[in-house]
């Protein structure tokens, strides 16, 4: 079966490039879980606002 | 055969996916592209819209209501980065922007811009009210399709009609409280809309070699500085008495009245500064456009303490102060 592996950089970057690469996919993916997060926190609060205003 | 390839599997990676540092600045490109300067006035002014509304809305709601507009500008400014790419690697104003330098990809530009406004759309119907998302919708596909891809390119009146598009937030925070429209929101959006081509063009006296190089057809490349000084005291005269529409119809009370009085009497004074400045036969100041430099910060000053003001009169009045 199949090994899942990590997406590489492409076949053609020096070692420099290629550093590079990684170091601004991983800030990508730092700002994706905070854009994650965030929304999971509004939805949890547009929730709870919305059923204490219908309650009220 | 690929320099991975001739690397073979065992040779090392110069590092690690799972070990690479963080690259922060990219962290900060992706905010840029939304504009972030553009977007203090637009939610300031969404915010007054809200504030100035008739009935009660829920604080966390409200908040949500400010983000979904402050996002949504943020995604239409995005979508315009990834669209005029071209012409703003041209000029120095906007060269170093995430796009235009190629420190972003165009498509991720593009994808990044569509996610946001498609979710501060949607997360602004299920938190307020879908009038609120229509109006939301419609300012964001007005900036994209009106002004960026339709007026810009093609007609001096570029900045005059795509001016609605950074008009709408006083009508979307409203109708966020209310859920439908009416006159003072009408008014707020006139008084942006009125506003908007003085302040750019006083902008694009000092950037017109810019605008030129890129091609755009902004009024002082078009017709002239001379030309765009006269239509920047036409348009400050014009927005004077919508300015003070609000106390004229009874919607706002003196405390804004006279905050407008004196604000427009100072955008006037500059406006005319940028009508007598000392210029040359094609109106061209020799003062380094030190008067439209004056009108263009007055301008920003001017919109804020409107919309400032507003909200304070509203304040006093409805806690009996006034």
């Amino acid at each position: 079966m199949p090994q899942p592996q990590l997406p590489v950089a492409a076949p053609s970057m020096s070692k420099e490039e290629e550093a590079e690469f990684y170091r601004r996919r991983r800030g990508r993916n730092i700002g994706m879980l905070i854009v994650l997060i965030a929304l999971v926190v509004i939805f949890f609060f547009i929730t709870m606002a919305k059923l204490t205003s219908s309650v009220s | 055969m690929s320099d991975m390839m001739r690397r073979g599997a065992t040779a090392p990676l110069a590092v690690s996916p799972l070990q690479a540092a963080t690259d922060w600045s990219e962290l900060r490109d992706w905010f840029a592209l939304l504009k972030p300067r553009v977007m203090t006035l637009v939610v300031f002014s969404g915010l007054v819209g809200m504030l100035v509304a008739p009935g009660h809305i829920h604080p966390v709601l409200g908040a949500v209501a400010i983000l979904c507009i402050a996002v949504g500008a943020g995604a239409a400014g995005c979508i315009n980065m990834w669209y005029e790419r071209d012409i703003d690697a041209m000029m120095r104003r906007t060269a170093r922007r995430p796009i235009a330098a190629g420190r972003i990809e165009p498509g991720a530009g593009l994808a990044y811009g569509v996610f946001l406004g498609g979710m501060s759309v949607v997360l602004m119907g299920l938190a307020t009210n879908w009038a609120a998302a229509a109006w939301l919708l419609g300012s964001i596909l007005f900036y994209v399709l009106i002004y960026t891809v339709w007026l810009k390119r093609r007609t001096p009146q570029n900045i005059v009609i795509g001016g609605a598009a950074g008009a709408f937030p006083p009508i979307i925070g409203w109708v966020a409280v209310t859920g439908h429209l009416d006159v003072l929101p009408l008014i707020l959006f006139a008084i942006v809309f009125a506003w908007t081509p003085p302040h750019f063009w006083s902008l694009s006296l000092w950037a017109h070699e810019d605008y030129e190089r890129a091609g755009v057809p902004m009024l002082p490349v078009v017709a002239g500085a001379r030309e765009t000084r006269r239509q920047i005291m036409l348009y400050t005269v014009a927005l004077a008495p919508l300015a003070l529409l609000p106390t004229l119809l009874g919607l706002a009370g003196w405390v804004y009245g006279a905050y407008a009085l004196s604000l427009s009497a100072g955008f006037l004074y500059h406006a005319w500064r940028v009508l007598a400045e000392p210029q040359d036969a094609a109106g061209v100041s020799l003062r380094r456009d030190a008067a439209a430099r004056g009108a263009f910060r007055f301008s920003l000053l001017h919109l804020a303490g409107l919309f400032g003001a507003l909200a304070v009169d509203h304040w006093l009045r409805s806690a009996g102060l006034l």
